[in-house]
């Protein structure tokens, strides 16, 4: 079954063609991830799903319903989590506060509040030491781990997952892999992936899509991809 | 004399850090400036004179002139900044403008342009004597106030939903909102809190010159402006600090500079103003490393 079908997606920022034509399905409980080097409009696609991109157009349906013109708020509600770039954590806030900010639409229900803060403790349990530390002082393997747990506070039906890989050094990308495939085995979560990162995408794909200057160039079944391209063809062009 | 320096620098000083509080949450929400937020003080005051001739009690008058304001500071966001917030920076400070002007002509037309008397209670300009120096009683009432307001604005934004979200929106708008938390209710929140602020503000303000005329808001207006200046545009911690350092540069002068040249204060004031803005352009307190505009 179909969770989330992208069509015919266009991305403009004032003259600049960030997305030129992007077609892409993930099915429930699938985790599917899109590569391509940097500038190829992975990032783009993203936000233009997660409702933040106001110059996109084309249509986004999730389980069937079109919410290409949502807000993010709203976006968020139908349990779509993103976890951008950057990882964008609130860094003059607590670790603490940033997840119960992940968990805003459930605040009149606390005990899904606390359940969901406990799971993410025992998934993440630097997190738990680290509770009442202001985030912008964690390291940025554990930034990354916040910006997961404060994703999965909302209890999402999916999760738009941008470069979690960026800027770490290669032993913490690896952690942090180990962690994503947890959530993959432990859940029923649905997984969009953005990554440059291919061979570690790869690795925990389930599918791919492969996308260069704003068009999808390739696309196929993880197993069936990985050992078969030519990685520079797809980066570089010919 | 020294106790009688730190007391009025202090009583100062917590009315100007409020007025910059009221005016730096928006700023950290929005990367605007409400240029009608000196308004604010002036609907606070005409609402003291309409309801002057009236048997309500003086605290009710002010609780309604407060939440008179905390209405208009809502409306500035639905009239001058919403319509045009995604289009640009320029447009908004035009809208913030023009509603200043049309609610001081509203003023300078409906009512009068001469100033008007603003009811307040005679104790308040009675004198008493504190730890051996002699004070108004407004002037000791404005820094219990002020105390009592900073004490619950902290715990509101350290322990509410709604103000997390606000001092995250801060840092990250966009963040927020990914988050599920409706921009429009942090906003309109933001809104009601720096009327609340600016109407209490208001009140300490009004209490020493007791009477309002079109003009009035001006001055709150840049007195906020520049306490958030000095203290860093991006942080809560800064207005109030810049506050309060601008009351020790004003009172300061006030004791300094002698009798004919005290008049030019002004000018002093701002001179030094510059001095520090040329040492630490960002402010004295620096905030969250963002303002970028989203």
């Amino acid at each position: 079954m179909k969770m989330l079908e992208v069509k015919n997606l266009k991305v403009n920022y004032n003259q600049v063609i960030a997305v030129k034509k992007v077609d892409l399905y993930v099915d429930k409980g699938e985790t599917v991830a899109l590569l391509g080097a940097n500038g190829a409009g992975k990032s783009s696609t993203l936000l233009a799903i997660a409702g933040i991109s106001n110059k996109a157009s084309g249509e986004v349906l999730f389980s069937g319903k079109n919410i290409s013109k949502l807000v993010p708020e709203k976006i968020l509600s139908l349990g779509i989590a993103t976890i951008p770039e950057n990882r964008d954590i609130f860094p003059d806030l607590t670790v603490k506060e940033n997840l119960i900010l992940g968990g805003y639409i459930h605040r009149k229900n606390s005990k899904i509040v606390k359940q969901t803060m406990t799971s993410i403790y025992e998934l993440f349990s630097i997190l738990y030491e680290r509770k009442n530390q202001i985030a912008g002082t964690l390291s940025g393997g554990e930034q990354q781990m916040l910006a997961i747990g404060r994703a999965l506070m909302s209890t999402p039906k999916m999760l738009l997952l941008d470069e979690p890989s960026l800027g770490l050094a290669p032993t913490l990308i690896e952690k942090i892999y180990e962690h994503i495939e947890k959530l993959k085995q432990n859940t029923d979560l649905t997984i969009l992936l953005v990554e440059q990162h291919a061979i570690k995408a790869l690795s925990i794909a389930d599918r791919v899509y492969f996308l260069r200057l704003g068009e999808i160039v390739l696309s196929g079944k993880a197993i069936d991809i990985k050992d078969k391209i030519d990685f520079k063809k797809i980066y570089f062009g010919d | 004399m020294i106790l009688q320096f730190i007391f009025d620098v202090l009583s100062l000083g917590s009315l100007y850090a409020l007025f910059a509080l009221g005016l730096v949450l928006i700023f950290g929400i929005l990367k605007l400036v409400n240029f009608a937020y000196g308004e604010l003080v002036l609907v606070f005051g005409y609402s003291m004179f309409l309801l002057g001739d009236t048997p309500v009690p003086w605290f009710f008058m002010t609780l309604i002139a407060i939440l008179m304001s905390v209405l208009i500071s809502i409306s500035t966001d639905y009239i001058a900044f919403r319509p045009v917030r995604e289009k640009s920076i320029t447009a908004v400070l035009i809208t913030s403008f023009a509603f200043a002007t049309i609610l001081q002509n509203a003023a300078l037309l409906l009512i009068s342009p001469r100033p008007k008397n603003v009811p307040m209670p005679s104790f308040f300009s009675d004198s008493i004597q504190f730890l051996g120096v002699i004070t108004p009683v407004r002037n000791i009432i404005s820094i219990i106030v002020t105390f009592i307001c900073l004490f619950i604005f902290y715990q509101f934004m350290k322990r509410s939903h709604i103000g997390l979200a606000m001092r995250a929106a801060a840092t990250n708008f966009n963040m927020t909102r990914m988050l599920g938390i409706p921009a429009n209710l942090v906003i309109t929140s933001a809104f009601a809190i720096s009327g609340l602020l600016a109407g209490i503000g208001a009140t300490l303000w009004m209490s020493k010159l007791a009477n309002v005329f079109p003009g009035i808001g001006l001055e709150p207006l840049l007195i906020a402006f520049i306490a958030t200046v000095i203290g860093g545009m991006r942080s809560v911690q800064g207005a109030v600090f810049g506050g309060f350092i601008l009351a020790f540069i004003d009172i300061g002068f006030n004791y300094l500079l002698p009798q004919d040249i005290l008049k030019f204060r002004d000018a002093f004031t701002f001179t030094f103003v510059i001095l520090i803005l040329l040492i630490r352009p960002q402010g004295l307190i620096g905030g969250p490393a963002t303002g970028i505009r989203t």
